[in-house]
Parts: C-alpha cells; structure tokens; sequence
C-alpha cells in the first residue's frame, strides 16, 4: 500500500520540474513575429522555348505576391503564393504579325532556414535551409494551333540561403536582406517533342501521358537560380512595407531545351499578425 | 554607400543569364527558309509514306533562296517547296496569303447543300451545330464542319426525334474537319460496343524513325443510343476530323460508307512560326485502319457513288438515293 504523502511528493515533484523547464524556455524566450504579406509589382521575362518559337519572347508580365512569414530567433520559414500574367513576344513581332504568347505564371513555395551562429557574428546574419518550389508557366500560343499550348512545370527542392542586415535610414532602422535559392532535384513536366497532345485518342489519358514523360534532375540537365533583394522599412502598428527586387533564371536540357529568366520589382506591405 | 554597392552589385551579378542564351535566328530569307526546311525535316512524319526525299528538296530550292529577294517571292518559293508533300495539314499563314493544298482538285463535287435543301429536307431544324431532317423514315443529320460543337443534349434530342425510325443517315459530305473531340461524342451514340478505330504513332523525335510507341485507340457506345443502322456519306473534300469520323465509323458492322473517298488529312496538324513571323502546319502523326491501311490519303467507302448529272436534273442526289435504299 502507498502512503499519501509519497503520492502529494511525487505530485510536487513533478510539477517543480515542469516550472523549472518552463524557466529555463522562459530565459531564452524573444518576439515571434508573424506577417501576412501582400506585394504587387512588375517584371520583364525572356523565354527562349522551342515549343513556342524559333524566336526568344519577352514582355513585362504583372505580378502579384501573397505570403506569410513566421520570423523566430533561430529561423524564418515562409510560405508564399506569387503569380504573373501578361503577354509575352518575339522582337520581330509586329500587329499583323502577332509572334505572341499569353503567359501566366504560378509559383507555390515553402522555405525554412535555420540561423548560422558562427557566421552571423558581424553585421550580417545568415541563415541556411530549403525550399520547397512548386513552378508552373504557362504560355498559350494561338498561332501554332494545335500546339498552342506550351508549359514548365518543376517541382524542386532547393538549398537555400539568406543573409540580412539593418541600418537606419529616414531615421527608421530598415532591413536589407538577400535570399538565394539553388535547385538540386526537380521534378520536371514539360509538352511532348511535337507540343501536341494525343487527341486522336477517345480514351487517351493527357496527365497520365505527361507523368509519365516527366523526368527527375539535377544540376547537370536542369540549372536554375532565384534570388531575392528586399529592403524591409518600418511604418505605422508593427507594419512594413517591402521592396523586393527578384531575379530567377533557369535553363532545362532537355528533348526541347528551355531558358528563362525573370526580373521583378514588387512593392508590399507586410502585416503583423 | 556600402549599401549603394551591395545593391549595384547584386543587380549586375543576378542579371548575368543573357550568357546562357543562345543567339536568335536571323529574320532573314536564307534563315526563314532553314528554319522552316528543318522542321519539316525532323517532324514531318509522312516523309517514307510519301517517298520524298526531303534532302534533295533541299538541293533543288536552297540555291534558289537569296538574301535581296521580296517576301512574296519567298513565299512563292517556300509555297512551291510545300507543295511537294501534297498534303492538306501542310500550311502557310501571313497577313496577305495561306497556303493550303488542294487535296480536293480534280475530284467530282459530289455535293451541294442547297439542291438538298430544296429537294430532300423539307421542315429541318438545326439542332446545335446539326442540321436534321426525317426523310421517308430515315433520320439524316449533315454535319458540315467538326468546328461545330455537338452537345450530348443535342443528341439526346436526336435520339428521341429518330427513335423508332429505319435508321439514320450522317452526311459529313464538305467537311474539312475541326475537332475530332465531336466527332468522337457523335461515334459513340452508334457503337455498339467497345472497338478497335485505328491506331496511331507520332513523331517523338528528330531522326526519321523517332516515332512513339504505337497507340491502339478504343470507342466504346456512350448515351442515348441514336440509330441501330448508319450510313455515312462522304465525299472528296471530307477531310481530317472528317477522315477520322469516316475511320472510326468503318470500325462498327452496323455501319455503312456511300459516297467517294474522302480527302484525307490523316496526320494530327501541329504548328509553329518562323523569324519573319509566318506560322506554318504540318502533319506529325501516322494513323492506320485495324487492316493496317493508312488514312492519309483518305478512307474508301464501301460502296462508291458519284452524283451523276441525269440525276441532279432529275432533283436526285445520286448517293442520298443510295443510301435512302440501304434501309
């Protein structure tokens, strides 16, 4: 049989323990900052796919951003939405002679980066993780009829990269941040060779015809780069505005050789949940 | 301006991707003609059926390309080169001309819309994309181009108006074609059951025998079922969607083919454009019959009748009367 005593000990003893630890957690304890981030802007792409044109198109498509930041004192992580549209062409295009393309582009990401002590001990704090980048563009070429649509679609789990600094300008201590992001296994879908699919087929399955031509690589046949410049500047309620200026490129060696770059300035406003 | 610098940096070093392009062909005859030749070369798909040897056109034409010639003259030339591959699905587009070959020419008319109209539909309606009427018993539908949308709903109501009928006659008799996505949803109201229509292969790569695996393509019945007994009437300007329509229908015992042969346009078009913006077609594909025949060239009816010019005086159309005494 237990004494009653030894039971209330043990009940004593426990709940000491987790005060202690709670402590402990409590001394480390700095602000978690969360932001819904909203950003509109433009950008200039250049596209050089076989399956659109002989011809290199380029336009300056709209964007538009939509992400939320989950900033703690040894990480970030970031999850973000960013789209663009807008029409593309070819330098010889003319009115009569349309060389166009509707482009639209969907990017779903996730990054996590985790904070580099021995390296952050400067002015500069860097940070090291992955991402996590869902990539699709899609360009829809009327003139090539049947084979007017043209697509890019890589998943691909990146390294990636940050480093970040503040100094003051305006009176106000702003952000200066650098983030990049190197794709090392992507899984790619690209059109067939002939940009047509099998619609002679009642029965022909599209995806599964993709799926099955998709290809997983590396950096040997699939090269791309992002990288993002933000300045962050504080305003009003714990908010800030954001000027990002993104750059992203990559080149697919594949059965239809594809390069893209994108160039985006976007503006936005970062809100403080 | 330590920052000014990181900025300036940063900007040149992330904008360094023109070295990974490759230069842009030149808008220029010589490179329009190259262009257009070798893409033809590696995806052209009718090149052994046809027995061009697409390397001496090169021989024949290149010669005759020059770097002071108009645009017209090198349409002209470009439109002669094409014509070689005497192929329908084989097109040039500018502002001022598309090239197209006649695959039609020389071949008897066989139709005309308006003699039927006054002679033979009487009260019809035009159900969605289908013209209908009810003909001494016989439900006839003339469908006059694949572009038309045919809906299941237009069917159905087909299918009640015909139901308890001798059967049905489909006139495709002048269609170029369209999307064979219709022409499919018309198929499988007259299936009656599911069955081998032809099979297909297409060109994967730039050699001559890239080709894919070939692909045996099923049609099985779906929906209100709209006749037991079909004739289908075809003539020389049925063409693609056409062609596969009249394919894929050769493939079920209870239907019938009157008529001439169609056209053909039995390679899937695809397009591209070349530098000085003109966008071309081409055929990328090879479908054959179950028995192997290739439908290119068009698709034999199983029974062939010409119009004849004592009938049309008469107010007769020739193949109409042929197949309303199939019933």
């Amino acid at each position: 049989m237990k004494s009653p005593f030894l039971k209330q000990a043990r009940l004593w003893a426990l709940l000491g323990l987790l005060s202690a630890v709670q402590a402990a957690y409590a001394q480390d304890e700095k602000p978690r900052l969360r932001y819904l981030e909203l950003g509109l802007g433009i950008t200039s792409h250049r596209l050089q796919d076989p399956a659109v044109s002989p011809m290199a198109y380029i336009g300056a498509p709209l964007a538009i951003e939509l992400g939320f930041e989950k900033r703690k004192p040894h990480s970030i992580s970031r999850l973000a939405l960013a789209g663009d549209i807008g029409r593309l062409a070819s330098k010889n295009a003319t009115e009569l002679r349309p060389m166009a393309s509707s482009y639209f582009q969907i990017d779903l990401s996730y990054q996590y980066l985790r904070r580099l002590p021995p390296l952050s001990t400067g002015r500069f704090t860097w940070f090291l993780g992955g991402r996590y980048r869902w990539h699709n563009s899609i360009r829809l070429t009327p003139q090539n009829d049947t084979g007017f649509i043209s697509f890019f679609i890589a998943n691909s789990i990146s390294v990636s990269v940050r480093g970040e600094t503040a100094f003051q300008l305006f009176g106000r201590q702003v952000e200066l941040g650098w983030t990049g992001a190197l794709p090392l296994l992507s899984h790619v879908i690209r059109p067939s060779y002939l940009n047509v699919y099998n619609y002679l087929d009642p029965e022909h399955d599209w995806l599964k015809e993709r799926l099955e031509a998709s290809e997983v690589l590396t950096l040997n046949r699939f090269q791309g780069l992002q990288s993002r410049l933000e300045l962050t500047y504080p305003i009003a309620g714990e908010n800030q505005l954001r000027f990002a200026y993104d750059w992203g490129f990559y080149h697919y060696d594949g059965l239809r050789r594809v390069n893209a770059a994108r160039h985006g300035f976007t503006v936005g406003i970062r809100i403080r949940m | 301006m330590k920052y000014i610098t990181i900025i300036i940096a940063s900007l040149l070093l992330f904008s360094c991707e023109k070295a990974f392009f490759g230069p842009e062909p030149a808008n220029s005859p010589e490179e329009n003609f190259e262009i257009l030749w070798k893409t033809l070369e590696e995806r052209y798909s009718f090149f052994e059926y046809k027995s061009v040897d697409w390397d001496s056109v090169y021989q024949a034409y290149r010669p005759r390309v020059k770097a002071d010639m108009t645009e017209r003259e090198l349409w002209n030339l470009l439109t002669e080169m094409l014509d070689i591959l005497q192929d329908g699905h084989v097109n040039l587009r500018s502002e001022f001309d598309t090239y197209f070959y006649p695959w039609y020419e020389g071949a008897p008319e066989n139709f005309d819309r308006f003699f039927l109209e006054e002679n033979y539909w009487g009260d019809f309606e035009i159900t969605g994309s289908l013209f209908n009427a009810v003909i001494d018993s016989v439900g006839y539908i003339w469908y006059r181009s694949f572009n038309g949308p045919i809906r299941e709903d237009d069917l159905d109501y087909l299918a009640d108006k015909f139901a308890g009928l001798k059967g049905v006659i489909i006139d495709i008799r002048n269609n170029e074609g369209g999307n064979p996505e219709n022409g499919f949803r018309l198929a499988r109201r007259f299936a009656d059951e599911r069955r081998h229509i032809y099979t297909t292969i297409y060109k994967n790569g730039p050699r001559a025998d890239d080709f894919t695996e070939p692909d045996e393509a099923f049609l099985e019945p779906e929906g209100k079922r709209l006749a037991d007994k079909v004739v289908v009437l075809t003539n020389r300007t049925t063409y693609s969607a056409g062609n596969f329509f009249a394919a894929m229908m050769k493939a079920f015992p209870n239907v019938t083919l009157i008529g001439d042969r169609t056209g053909g346009g039995g390679g899937a078009p695809v397009g591209w454009e070349l530098p000085n913006g003109w966008a071309f077609n081409f055929s990328s594909s090879i479908t054959w019959l179950p028995d192997g025949f290739i439908i290119e060239h068009g698709v034999a009816p199983d029974i062939r009748v010409d119009w004849t010019e004592e009938d049309r005086a008469a107010g007769k159309d020739t193949i109409l009367e042929e197949a309303m005494g199939w019933f």
